[in-house]
């Protein structure tokens, strides 16, 4: 049985999510949940570490377009690091990489939170 | 093999542990794995959409023919949609003028090789190919 799961952790003003396993329709929905909470409590700069994501579909790439204009309006920003290939040429065929940063590893997402933003 | 799904989100597990037994009795290589729970998840999830009103089960055939595998989904009793006539999305286009809709239709025909759409007696049959190598 395929499974989902959000570990969410705090370091100075970013919000790491570190995603494990299966988003698809079915699970989408549990980090809609995520991102809505998050910006209840106006917390715009958020990463998400794919490192343990082993399968994405279009209703987990939907949550990451639903949010980024809201999360961007407010000077934050959504990056994703640790990407595995397959997951990475999922966002590839979207031509997500010119839109968000997609980074090899954590560190290098969170240097980039101190630079100036794509808009 | 096939195997009929209720139309439900919830029946993703089922159907990926369907296809983890596909690609394991049929020798296949694991990282087609992958290629094949994205084309079906989008395929069923868009019978579930956009046949709405009833509750028939759908469909799912997988087959390892030659240096191909045919993934066949068949919904029953419902209206026509032909998602191969489906404009291609502008990719190019930035953030604030691209919508949700249409992505994974988008990515299943830039994954596969050939999709075939028929539509006959009220019944829809979905057959894509993928080569292998």
């Amino acid at each position: 049985m395929s499974s989902f799961k959000i570990d969410i952790r705090e370091m100075s003003n970013i919000n790491v999510l570190d995603l494990k396993g299966y988003l698809d329709a079915h699970t989408a929905p549990d980090l809609e949940k995520v991102f809505q909470n998050l910006l209840e409590r106006k917390k715009y700069n958020i990463l998400i570490n794919c490192k343990d994501l082993t399968y994405i579909s279009s209703a987990g790439l939907g949550v990451f377009m639903a949010y980024i204009e809201d999360v961007r309006k407010n000077n934050g920003d959504i990056k994703l690091s640790n990407m595995s290939p397959k997951v990475y040429n999922v966002f590839d065929l979207l031509g997500f990489p010119l839109l968000y940063d997609i980074t090899k590893d954590e560190k290098e997402a969170i240097q980039k939170f101190t630079s100036p933003k794509k808009l | 093999m096939e195997k009929k799904f209720k139309r439900d989100v919830k029946s993703l597990d089922k159907i990926f542990d369907y296809i983890n037994h596909f690609v394991l009795t049929s020798q296949l290589d694991d990282s087609i794995s992958f290629s094949i729970k994205f084309v079906v998840e989008e395929l069923f999830t868009n019978m579930i959409k956009y046949n709405v009103g009833h509750e028939n089960d759908i469909l799912i055939s997988l087959k390892k023919n030659g240096q191909h595998v045919v993934v066949e989904l068949v919904d029953y009793d419902v209206e026509p949609f032909d998602l191969t006539k489906v404009g291609d999305l502008d990719i190019t286009k930035p953030l604030e003028r691209r919508e949700v809709g249409g992505l994974g239709i988008h990515l299943v025909k830039k994954m596969v090789d050939r999709i075939n759409y028929e539509y006959e007696n009220r019944t829809c049959r979905i057959t894509v190919f993928k080569n292998l190598g």
